[in-house]
C-alpha cells in the first residue's frame, strides 16, 4: 500500500570524507531499488547551495513526497535542510557521519553493512512519517500575577511595560508584601519605601495594570494561553476613591480594627478588618466625613482571561517557638529579624538605649528538623540590623552568634564593614537562653574558634528566623497543578529554565521559588516576566507533534495521566485521556508508559518504531555476531553519541542507534518486539537522573527494564539482555565504552535464542 | 488453575480505580485490594485460564498456574507482547523450554 510513496534517498559524501569509509556509490545503487524509493543518489556535499538545490530539482520534477537525507547528525545543518518543498516532517535525516562512519573508520567493511542498515531503518521512518503543519491557536494577551510584593509588582511593570494587560492580585489589603515591613535595604542602607513609592508611582501611571488588592484566586480554568482565573475580592468597606486620609476612622475605631496605609501603601485609603470590629460598632463609617465607609459592602468574585500566570506569592518567617531553648514567647526582649526591623522604625530611643545586643543565626534554617535549608538572606540581614546598631550606639556591644556568615560577591564588603564597626563575631549557638538574675538575657555559647565558654548577659536578642514558602502556596499547588520540591518552594529544572515551573505558561518569580534578598527577587521578576512575554508572543503556534491517544486500543487505565510529569492529560468528552496540545512537552513519557502501546507521539510513533525493528536485517554483520539496538535521549544521550563522531571515538558497528525524546519514552512493547524478533540486547541510554529535562523520564525507563528483565528471567533467557546506561551530555566517552562492553558481554552471553 | 499476582510487581495499575486485569477479565474475576492497592482473583475456581490478564499486565506481575490437564506442577507458560508480535515461553516439568513468537494483528 505504500508503494505509491516516492522517496528521494540523498547521500553526502561531506566533501569526502564520509566515502572514504563507505562506499556511498554503492549504497545510492542498492537503494533505488528499495520499494517505494524513486531517486537514490549522493552528492559530494548536500549541504551546499548546489547540493540542496539539485534536491529541490528533484523534489519538483519528480514529484517527491518524502525525502531521505543521509549526511551529518540532524543537530547540524538544520536550516540547508528544512523547507525543501515538502512538508519538514517527512524530511527524515539520517546519522551516517557521527554514528556511522567516524565511528567505524576501523572497520570499513562493517561500517558500509551498518550503514545499509540504518539507512533502511530510517527508510521505514519517513514511510510512516505524518506531515505535520502548525496551527493557530488563539490565545489572550494580558497576564496575570499573583502577589503583590516586590517581585509581583516588578513582574507587572515590566509586562505592563510592553503594552500587555496584566492582573496584580495580591491577598493583603496593600501592595508592598514583606518590604514594607522593612526598616532599611541592604547593602545601600536606604529605607524600602522609597523604592515601593517609585514601583507603586509606575503602577499608577500604567493604565494597563489592573490591580485587585485584598483578592485571592479561588478556581484555575483553561489552559495555556487561554487560562480563566476566578478571583475573589473581599470587602475593603472604604472607598478609596472618597477616602482623603484624614484619619478620623482609625482614631474612632475603639478595636484597631483599621489598618492604615503607610504615605507609599497602594491602595491610599485605609482597610477595616471586620473580623476584629465589636457586634453592630459603626464608629468609623460615623466619624467619615468623607462618607466613604460602606460597612454593608459585599465580596466579589470576577473571572479573568490570562494567557500565562506569574506566581509570586513570597515568604514567611519561620516561627522560632518550636525552638524552646531560645525563649522566643517566653522570655521578654527575643524577637525575630522582622520584628526588630519594625522597632527599627518606630523605636529608636529604645535601641540607642541598649548595652549589649546578641544576633542568633540560622535560627530554623540550615536544621533537619525545620528548615533544612539555608535561607540566604539572614546573614546580610544581621549584618545589617548590626551596622545601624553600631551607628546609632557605638559604644554598644553587639554580637552575631553563626555557624557560617554567609556573604558572596559585592557583599564581603559589607561584612567587612561590620567588622570594622566593631560587631563581634562568635562562631557558636547559644544552647539556652535565660531570664537574667537583674536584668536582660543570660546566655551562655561555646566559642568553637577560641575554644572557650562565653557568657553573655544581652538587654535584646534578635533571631535570624529563616524564610519559608507563604501559606497560600499549598493552596495554589492545589489550584494551578504547579510541583513544588520538598521544601514547598515552586520547582524549576534550576540551571536549564529556573523561571519555569512544571506546568506550561505558569511562571515563578520571587521568593517562592527559593529564599532570596530583594535585588534578586526583582532580578527573577523580569525573567519570568520575559518568559511569560515570550509564551505569549505572536498569538500561539503549535505543532500537532503532541502525544495522541489511540482511541481505538485504549482501555482507560489512566496511566499516562498518573505518569505525565506536567499534567497535560484530562479525560475528554467521550471519556479517553486526551493530552492537551499547549501543555505538552512532547517528552513521551505517555506514549513508554502505555502498556497498550496506544500512546504515539506526532513525530514519532509506535508504529514508525515497530516497522524500523522490521527493517533491520538481523545478521548483517553475520549469524554468530551481536546485535544491539540503542534507544538515546534527544537531550544527552544522543548528542553524547554525535560528540563521540566528532572526536572519533571507535565503538563496535554491532549498535545501531535511535533517537527517541526521553529515555521515558520507550515502551515495554517496542523492547518485547525487538527481543522477539531477534535483537541480541536492547539498551536506554538516558540522563542521569536528576538531570533528566522531564524530572522522571530516565527513572521510570529504569522501571520498566527492570520489568522486562524479570520476565526475560521467567523466560529462561538472560536478564542482561536490556539494560540502562545512564549517560551525560558530556560524557561521549563513557557512550563508547558501554556500547563496546555491551557488545562484548554479549558475544559471551551467546545468539538470541528468539533469532532465526 | 487461577492466575497468581506477585505482590512486589503489582503497581494497581497505579491505584486506579480498575486496574487493567479487572477490565480485560472476561468472568468479572480481577479486582483491587483496595487496603494494599494490588489486584487479586475473587474468585479462583471461576478461571478458565485464559491468560488475559497476564498478558496485559504492564508490570508482568501476574502468573498463570498452568491446569493439569496440560502440564503438571513446574510447567510454565509465560507470554512476552510486542507491538505487533507475542512471544510464547512453554516450560515443561522437566524444565524443558520451548518458544514460539507469533505476529499479531495489535499493531493499529
Amino acid at each position: 500500500m505504500d508503494s505509491d510513496k516516492k522517496i528521494g534517498i540523498y547521500l553526502c559524501t561531506c566533501a569526502g570524507e564520509i566515502e572514504r569509509t563507505i562506499d556511498v556509490n554503492l549504497l545510492a545503487k542498492e537503494a533505488e531499488g528499495w520499494r517505494g524509493v524513486a531517486v537514490a543518489r549522493k552528492d559530494v556535499l548536500l549541504c551546499s547551495v548546489e547540493g540542496v538545490s539539485r534536491i529541490r530539482e528533484d523534489i519538483e520534477r519528480l514529484g517527491l513526497d518524502r525525502v531521505l537525507i543521509a549526511a551529518c547528525s540532524p543537530f547540524f545543518k538544520e536550516e540547508e535542510f528544512s523547507g525543501l518543498g515538502v512538508n519538514n516532517y517527512l524530511i527524515e535525516r539520517v546519522n551516517l557521519r557521527e554514528q556511522c562512519s567516524r565511528v567505524h573508520t576501523d572497520n570499513p567493511e562493517h561500517a558500509a553493512k551498518k550503514a545499509r542498515v540504518i539507512l533502511g531503518i530510517s527508510l521505514e521512518k519517513v514511510r510512516c512519517a505524518l506531515p505535520l503543519q502548525a496551527l493557530q491557536v488563539p490565545g489572550e494577551k494580558s497576564v496575570l500575577v499573583i502577589g503583590g510584593g516586590v517581585a509581583g509588582i516588578n513582574a507587572a511593570l515590566d509586562i505592563a511595560g510592553t503594552g500587555h494587560e496584566v492582573f496584580l492580585v495580591e491577598k493583603s489589603p496593600f501592595l508592598g508584601g514583606k518590604v514594607a515591613e522593612l526598616h532599611r535595604y541592604f547593602p545601600r542602607m536606604c529605607p524600602p519605601s522609597c523604592g515601593l513609592e517609585q514601583m507603586v508611582l509606575q503602577l499608577r501611571a500604567n493604565p494597563a495594570i489592573h490591580i485587585l488588592t485584598s483578592s485571592q484566586v479561588d478556581a484555575m480554568n483553561g489552559s495555556p494561553g487561554n487560562f480563566e482565573m476566578s478571583v475573589r475580592t473581599s470587602p475593603r468597606y472604604v472607598d478609596a476613591e472618597r477616602c482623603t486620609l484624614c484619619g478620623k476612622c482609625l482614631d474612632a475605631c475603639p478595636r484597631e480594627a483599621v489598618a492604615y496605609p503607610e504615605s507609599f501603601s497602594y491602595p491610599l485609603a485605609p482597610a477595616i478588618k471586620r473580623e476584629l470590629c465589636a457586634d453592630n460598632c459603626t464608629a468609623c463609617a460615623e466619624s467619615c466625613p468623607a462618607d466613604a465607609i460602606n460597612l454593608d459592602e459585599e465580596e466579589k468574585i470576577n473571572t479573568i482571561k490570562s494567557g500565562a500566570l506569574v506566581l509570586a506569592t513570597g515568604w514567611e518567617p519561620f516561627d522560632p517557638t518550636p525552638l524552646t531553648e531560645l525563649g522566643y514567647g517566653r522570655l521578654e526582649n527575643v524577637v525575630t529579624g522582622l520584628e526588630f526591623e519594625k522597632i527599627a522604625g518606630k523605636q529608636e530611643t529604645f535601641l540607642r538605649g541598649l548595652k549589649c545586643i546578641a544576633f542568633i543565626q540560622c535560627v530554623g534554617s540550615r536544621d533537619e528538623r525545620h528548615l533544612s535549608y539555608c535561607s540566604d538572606v539572614c546573614c546580610m540581614v544581621s549584618l545589617k540590623q548590626a551596622i545601624l546598631l553600631k551607628e546609632m550606639n557605638p559604644d554598644s556591644e553587639v554580637y552575631i552568634f553563626y555557624n557560617d556568615i554567609r556573604t558572596p560577591g559585592e557583599y564581603e564588603d559589607f561584612y567587612q564593614k561590620a567588622r570594622q564597626a566593631g560587631v563581634i563575631f562568635v562562631k557558636g549557638i547559644p544552647s539556652e537562653l535565660k531570664q537574667g538574675e537583674t536584668k536582660g538575657i543570660s546566655f551562655s555559647v561555646f566559642d568553637t574558634t577560641a575554644g572557650e565558654h562565653l557568657e553573655v548577659s544581652a538587654d535584646l536578642v534578635v533571631l535570624a528566623t529563616g524564610m519559608k514558602p507563604s501559606d497560600g502556596i499549598e493552596e495554589l499547588r492545589e489550584k494551578t497543578g504547579v510541583v513544588l520540591n520538598k521544601n514547598n518552594f515552586v520547582e524549576s529544572h534550576l540551571q536549564c529554565c529556573p523561571q519555569d515551573t512544571r506546568r506550561a505558561a505558569i511562571f515563578s518569580a520571587g521568593c517562592c521559588k527559593a529564599p532570596m534578598d530583594v535585588s534578586r527577587s526583582i532580578e527573577s521578576a523580569g525573567a519570568a516576566a520575559a518568559k511569560a512575554l515570550r509564551s505569549l508572543a505572536g498569538g500561539i503556534e503549535v505543532v500537532p507533534d503532541h502525544s495522541v491517544v489511540n482511541t481505538l486500543k485504549c482501555d482507560v487505565c489512566k496511566r499516562c495521566i498518573e505518569e505525565c510529569p506536567f499534567k497535560a492529560y484530562a479525560l475528554d468528552e467521550k471519556g479517553f485521556p486526551k493530552a492537551d496540545i499547549l501543555k505538552c512537552r512532547r517528552c513521551g513519557i505517555c506514549m513508554g508508559g502505555c502498556p497498550l502501546a496506544a500512546v504515539s507521539l506526532g513525530e514519532l510513533s509506535i508504529e514508525q518504531l515497530s516497522e524500523m525493528i522490521d527493517a533491520i536485517d538481523r545478521s548483517y554483520l553475520g549469524e554468530e555476531e551481536p546485535l544491539v539496538l540503542g534507544f538515546m535521549c534527544k537531550n544527552d544521550a544522543y548528542r553524547a553519541a554525535d560528540d563521540a563522531g566528532l572526536r572519533g571515538i571507535q565503538y563496535p558497528p554491532n549498535f545501531l542507534g535511535i533517537m527517541v525524546p526521553c529515555a521515558g519514552a520507550v515502551n515495554g512493547a517496542i523492547i518485547a518486539k525487538a527481543i522477539s524478533t531477534g535483537i541480541d540486547g536492547v539498551f536506554i541510554a538516558g540522563c542521569p537522573d536528576s538531570q533528566c529535562h522531564y524530572v522522571q523520564g530516565s527513572a521510570l525507563a529504569k522501571t520498566r527494564l527492570n520489568d522486562i528483565s524479570n520476565k526475560l528471567r521467567e523466560m529462561y533467557m538472560e536478564p542482561e539482555r536490556v539494560r540502562f546506561a545512564a549517560v551525560g551530555r558530556d560524557e561521549p566517552e563513557k557512550l563508547a565504552q558501554t556500547i563496546t562492553d555491551y557488545v562484548r558481554e554479549l558475544r559471551g552471553m551467546g545468539r538470541n535464542p528468539l533469532r532465526l | 488453575m487461577p492466575p497468581y499476582v506477585v505482590k512486589d510487581k503489582c503497581d494497581g495499575c497505579k491505584g486506579k480505580e480498575e486496574p487493567l486485569c479487572e477490565q480485560i477479565c472476561i468472568g468479572d474475576l480481577m479486582t483491587l485490594d483496595q487496603e494494599s492497592g494490588k489486584a487479586y482473583c475473587r474468585s479462583l475456581r471461576d478461571c478458565w485460564d485464559c491468560m488475559s490478564c497476564t498478558k496485559i499486565c504492564p508490570k508482568g506481575a501476574i502468573e498463570q498456574r498452568i491446569p493439569y490437564q496440560l502440564g503438571y506442577h513446574g510447567a510454565k507458560l509465560i507470554p512476552m507482547i510486542g507491538t505487533d508480535s507475542i512471544t510464547w515461553t512453554c516450560v515443561d516439568i522437566n524444565g524443558k523450554v520451548e518458544r514460539f513468537t507469533y505476529r499479531t494483528r495489535n499493531k493499529k
